[in-house]
């Protein structure tokens, strides 16, 4: 059994080594166009502390990996996890955190942030909407899907913005169930836009668990890559979101601004999605599957010498 | 097994009931330390688990960071057992009760192996997850998760501790409605769940 405990400890060891090395990349670059920063950011995140996997430092972290120059944490209801990450982001030197909220209720979703406190999800709508501009924030139709058309449609005049992609687009096509469909979210926007409300574009990868933290995201031309600049923008409707077809959507300007001269690849580090599961060689494909093969080990074998005694008295 | 011994999680996930009648007949010498080792298996599984999940890689601060930021769930796990422990008088120290309850998460080891797995071995490891979604496998897997540990719950109360059969249903309900009742609580003090029930 000792062999077996050594064979464990070494795989792990394998792994932790091999994780460490080829972790991480190229880091972000600064981007610039036309005099503005290009931000890429993800403003519909969730952390361990309400239905996600990872803790508010390590979505932080993984962040970075996937190389975003921002991120909304929005939690459901509540904004502690936000300012946790905002903390431990400004102590690690970036990305920059906006304090944000997913006010999640059975008519609708919204996405808050930039806010300056927790905004209270019981109540109407528009009168949620004009907390969150009282707390500093702006808000964004989140997922507006069918199901949240009625409740959306009431308040076209005080939204600011609205969710265009979405991990909903990357799913298996003409599948999706109805109420829960990509296409009903990019019509809700050209619906509103035709109706004279341009809501700004916004892509989110409403990012729960597993690689995909801002694999869909939003372009942002900002000042500079402060909370108060991007906010500033994403109210000006500086934002560009591609969308599963290619597609630009975005004011004239900013889409022009991207198009004249489009993002390099050496300017994105676009690791999100499968891309940040490839390994990047023979020798980081063997410590992956040492971690596995060690996983395995800890699940199937004792990890302690089983110590053990007669039956307990009476038990017999 | 000739010096290959087997972990008692996966003699449970084969044999609940022999083998939690097996663990009462020869019960840990040290059963805090049994228990705190069956306890940081489960952390160091979930914690290789998110790290796999997130990056493919195992990374020092997904493993030891989720190992931290789900500690919660052993503890709400505890609660709940140790509060049916002492609710049903059992007459078993409470180390022995969490060393025999510790034992039994082999079905949530091995479907976070197998999804760890999806992850390192599959070129496309969302292809695979859409696919094992939308044909409904996944959904299974998790359901036959959750049976075959309440399944573990019952051969606990029953062989492991020596309840009566209707007193291990009732301390098998008791302790689900304590497990879920600290989540719930948790989510109702964060307005949560309210506003999603309707609640205006
Ligand atoms: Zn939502
Ligand atoms: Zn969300």
């Amino acid at each position: 059994m000792k062999n077996v405990g050594r064979a464990i400890l070494a795989l792990l060891a394998a792994a932790l080594v091999g994780g460490v090395a080829e972790d991480g990349g190229p880091s972000r670059r600064v981007v610039t166009r036309d005099g503005w920063r290009v931000i890429e950011a993800d403003f519909h995140v969730h952390t361990r502390l309400s239905d996600g996997f990872l803790s508010p430092f390590e979505v932080v972290l993984h962040a970075r990996r996937n190389g975003l120059d921002a991120l909304a944490i929005t939690e459901h209801n509540v904004t502690h996890p936000a300012w946790m990450a905002r903390w431990f982001s400004r102590m690690i030197g970036g990305p920059t955190i906006l304090v944000g909220e997913e006010v999640t209720t059975d008519r609708f979703h919204l996405i808050a942030i930039g806010l300056r406190e927790r905004v209270s999800p019981y109540g109407d709508l528009g009168a949620i909407i004009d907390d969150v501009h009282r707390k500093g924030g702006v808000a964004i139709a989140a997922h507006p899907v069918a199901r949240f058309w009625p409740a959306f449609d009431a308040v076209l005049d005080k939204l600011d913005g609205a969710e265009l992609m979405h991990p909903l687009a990357l799913g298996p096509r003409d599948r999706a169930r109805r109420g829960w469909r990509w296409e009903e979210m990019r019509d809700f926007h050209l619906r509103a836009t035709k109706r004279g409300y341009p809501l700004t574009p916004v892509g989110s990868s409403d990012y729960h668990f597993f690689q995909g933290l801002g694999v869909t995201r939003t372009l942002v031309l900002a000042r500079d890559d402060s909370a108060e600049a991007i906010l500033d923008a994403v109210r000006a409707g500086r934002t560009v979101v591609r969308d599963r077809d290619g597609n630009l959507h975005g004011n004239a300007r900013a889409i022009a601004i991207l198009t004249e001269r489009p993002i390099a690849p050496a300017e994105q580090v676009e690791s999100a999605g499968d891309r940040g599961y490839h390994p990047k060689g023979v020798v980081d494909h063997a410590s992956r599957i040492a971690g596995w093969l060690g996983m395995l080990g800890v699940v199937a074998f004792p990890l302690a010498r089983r110590r053990r005694g007669p039956p307990a008295e009476g038990s017999a | 097994m000739n010096g290959l011994d087997v972990s008692d999680d996966v003699r449970l996930l084969v044999h609940p009931f022999a083998h939690y009648g097996a663990m009462r007949d020869a019960p840990a010498l040290d059963a805090r330390r049994s228990a705190a080792t069956r306890a940081l298996r489960v952390m160091i599984t979930l914690g290789l688990f998110v790290s796999l999940t997130t990056t493919g890689r195992v990374v020092p601060a997904h493993l030891f960071g989720a190992m931290l930021s789900w500690s919660f769930a052993p503890l709400v796990q505890s609660v709940a057992v140790l509060a049916v422990a002492r609710i049903f008088a059992l007459d078993s120290p409470r180390a022995r009760v969490l060393d025999l309850y510790f034992a039994g998460h082999g079905p949530w080891l091995a479907f976070m192996w197998l999804g760890a797995g999806v992850v390192v071995l599959a070129p496309s490891p969302s292809a695979v997850f859409y696919f094992l979604l939308s044909n409904g496998v996944l959904p299974a897997l998790l359901l036959a998760a959750l049976a075959h540990g309440a399944v573990l719950n019952v051969a606990m109360f029953r062989r492991g501790l020596g309840l009566s059969r209707g007193r291990t249903a009732a301390a098998t309900a008791v302790f689900y409605v304590f497990f879920a009742g600290q989540i719930v609580t948790y989510y109702l003090l964060n307005d949560t769940l309210q506003p999603q029930l309707g609640i205006r």
